[in-house]
């Protein structure tokens, strides 16, 4: 489930306005920046939140007065309340994640005379962790960011990223400049077809775009250069397309 | 009236929550308003909002999502009868205290 403002947020702080405008979409982003905690029970309290501020203001008053001149302390409260994600709701969150940075590592190393698999093809995969993990920390950064809890937080994410970073380069090293066959490469992106396919029809929630760029990708480098070249070409730019619109899709979380 | 204390109020708010959900399905501004009407004063929503959640996980109390009167959906809560048994356990504490502050009073008053 996306992180960012749903549709019913997005309506019911429109209700909200001025300076409680401003608390109120803070109070928000703050609450949605926990991505350990259930998104669906995150979205419900938001929104009754939410129902109850706009009747707050109708009645005239002012939204520190009615929620509380202490909004993170309070939103933290909050937090500590709602239960934590589950391991499919993980699956959820983690699913672009692991796609894209596969997606990334394997298509560099397909453009590779001859296909091969560099350290560098790691950067992928740090990249898209440090936009998940560090992200979802600094977009709920509009409370004050020197309060010790938040602080901790981000510390704590910053510090598991480079030492995951850190490990996974270590194993990876001994991988480095492994040359590895074109046709290992369409095998895996044929599998990751099924495999994320299998994931959607599972769980509704784990997109249907995957198994179609894995799916596109595989069938761009099986039969693309056999075909001429303006075909070739056409089946080369569907695929960035489909590539570039899916990355879209899926770091919108 | 007076600002209660917002330590004073910690120990009983959890109990006059459930007491007030358990006349009828209420929401969380309008749970605001009657502990306003009450005496309680202004308790933040800041305050009433994670003790909602605490007595939902403790199935004190459910939620449900149903129109409102006044237009869209919004969470209503009611009493569970784990809710109940909670106001039947809270109440002798509460009317102990009572006791005992108002002869401690008493005695202070007969001094």
């Amino acid at each position: 489930m996306s992180r960012e403002l749903t549709k019913p947020m997005q309506a019911k702080l429109a209700g909200i306005h001025g300076v409680d405008h401003v608390y109120a979409e803070t109070l928000v982003r703050y609450l949605l920046s926990f991505s350990s905690k259930d998104p669906r029970e995150v979205a419900t309290t938001i929104e009754a939140i939410l129902d109850d501020m706009i009747d707050a203001q109708q009645a005239g008053q002012r939204l520190p007065d009615n929620f509380g001149e202490d909004p993170q302390a309070a939103a933290d409260e909050i937090i500590a309340e709602l239960p934590n994600r589950s391991r499919a709701q993980w699956l959820d969150y983690l699913w672009p994640l692991i796609n894209l940075s596969l997606v990334g590592a394997t298509l560099d190393a397909f453009w590779r005379r001859p296909p091969a698999w560099h350290l560098a093809d790691l950067t992928t995969f740090a990249l898209f962790l440090l936009i998940w993990v560090v992200g979802a920390v600094v977009r709920g950064g509009g409370f004050n960011q020197l309060k010790r809890k938040t602080t901790l937080r981000l510390g704590v994410w910053l510090l598991l990223y480079f030492g995951g970073f850190v490990g996974l380069a270590a194993v990876v090293t001994r991988l480095d400049h492994q040359v590895i066959g074109a046709s290992v490469l369409l095998i895996f992106w044929g599998a990751m077809t099924v495999v994320s396919l299998v994931a959607y029809l599972w769980r509704r929630s784990l997109r249907f775009y995957w198994p179609v760029l894995w799916g596109l990708m595989t069938i761009t480098a099986a039969v693309g250069p056999s075909l001429p070249t303006g075909s070739w070409l056409a089946l080369l730019a569907v695929n960035a397309g489909w590539l570039v619109w899916t990355a879209i899709q899926a770091t919108d979380n | 009236m007076a600002k209660i204390p917002s330590q004073l109020l910690k120990g009983t708010l959890e109990g006059a929550l459930l007491m007030i959900i358990g006349r009828g399905e209420t929401y969380g501004y309008a749970l605001q308003e009657t502990l306003a009407e009450l005496g309680f004063g202004q308790v933040p929503e800041g305050t009433i909002y994670p003790l909602l959640l605490k007595m939902q996980r403790n199935k004190q109390i459910e939620a449900v999502r149903h129109p409102s009167a006044s237009g869209p959906d919004r969470k209503y809560y009611h009493l569970t009868a784990t809710g109940e048994a909670s106001i039947a356990e809270f109440l002798p504490s509460w009317r102990q205290l009572v006791g005992a502050m108002a002869q401690l009073e008493g005695d202070k008053g007969n001094e």
